[in-house]
């Protein structure tokens, strides 16, 4: 069976280095969100400080991660040529996608579920949300990591206030996390797990049936998003 | 085949519908978290959902690491 290219060597690494940086947050940064609950972390790995040096040595592989995606894709998107960027742009066909996806499944219309290109509606969502959770993080992060430096500048209510936006996006960002393993894991069309963004391809047939709209681009020789 | 194949359909929609109900779970009780509800009986529904999500996340690492070692292996999977 034909193989089709759907993600380059550096999204992939983008993808390790993001989600394993983040998992590995969630695992430390939790626990001092719910001590009463999740308190056994902590103690499991040998108290409070050695948690958090954890937790700061995640995010730096968050923040190379998040670094790289947007310096070289939007380098990639300016000099070369249409990047990823380029393709999870939001557009009003997304939109329209979402309504219809939406009235498809509560039975209110009859016409067939929406063609997707490259990346649907829900795949654009999750991006940039995901992205927008980041950002949020790498400011609230770094004015509760260089704490002092930070009262030199602004209040200190400010760290408490940088705190719980911190903690209250981060369990946004497991429900989102969590939604997007459901997806992608139990999932039974990919149960295990898919494979594509370790592989880079994906199945010609595959792309024919979930992607029909990309796959028609590729018949015309319109490559784009090809990194 | 025919059989295994339908088997194998049955068992993959009984595991999509058990994931939703564990990440419906995991987002109830971090609602009922936020909230700071005071009643026993849910503080142990959210100290569960609690626990659950971060077994997901450990999932979650394991499928990473699992997809990382095993990238060459599509065709025998």
């Amino acid at each position: 069976m034909a193989e089709i290219r759907r993600f380059s060597k550096s999204q992939i690494a983008i993808h390790v280095l993001g989600a394993f940086s983040i998992l590995v947050l969630y695992i430390t940064g939790l626990p001092i969100t719910f001590p009463d609950q999740i308190g056994w972390i902590p103690a499991l790995l040998g108290g409070y400080s050695i948690t958090m040096l954890i937790h700061r040595i995640a995010a730096v592989g968050f923040i190379v991660a998040g670094v790289y995606l947007v310096v070289y894709h939007g380098l990639y998107d300016i000099f070369v040529g249409r990047s990823y960027f380029t393709d999870v742009w939001i557009k009003i066909k997304d939109i329209k996608d979402a309504i219809n996806d939406a009235k498809h499944i509560l039975r209110l219309s009859v016409d067939k579920p929406p063609r997707y290109g490259k990346y649907s509606w829900i795949a654009k969502a999750e991006f940039w949300s995901f992205f927008s959770e980041a950002a949020i993080f790498l400011v609230t992060g770094s004015i509760l990591w260089f704490s002092w430096q930070s009262m030199a500048f602004m209040p200190p209510q400010y760290l408490l206030t940088a705190r719980y936006i911190h903690a209250g996006f981060a369990v946004v960002s497991v429900c989102g996390i969590a939604f997007h393993s459901y997806m992608v894991h139990f999932n039974p069309e990919n149960f295990r797990i898919d494979r594509c963004i370790f592989t880079g391809s994906m199945p010609e047939e595959e792309v024919k049936e979930k992607y029909p709209r990309w796959y028609e681009e590729l018949q015309r020789g319109d490559n784009s998003g090809a990194e | 085949m025919k059989n295994y194949r339908e088997a194998i359909i049955v068992v993959q929609n009984k595991i999509r519908y058990s994931g939703a109900v564990v990440v419906a779970i995991i987002y109830l009780s971090f609602i009922a978290a936020v909230l700071k509800i005071a009643n026993p009986v849910v503080q142990v529904f959210v100290t569960i959902g609690i626990n659950i999500a971060l077994l997901f996340v450990i999932v979650n690492i394991g499928a990473l690491l699992y997809g990382i070692i095993t990238r060459d292996r599509r065709q025998a999977d």
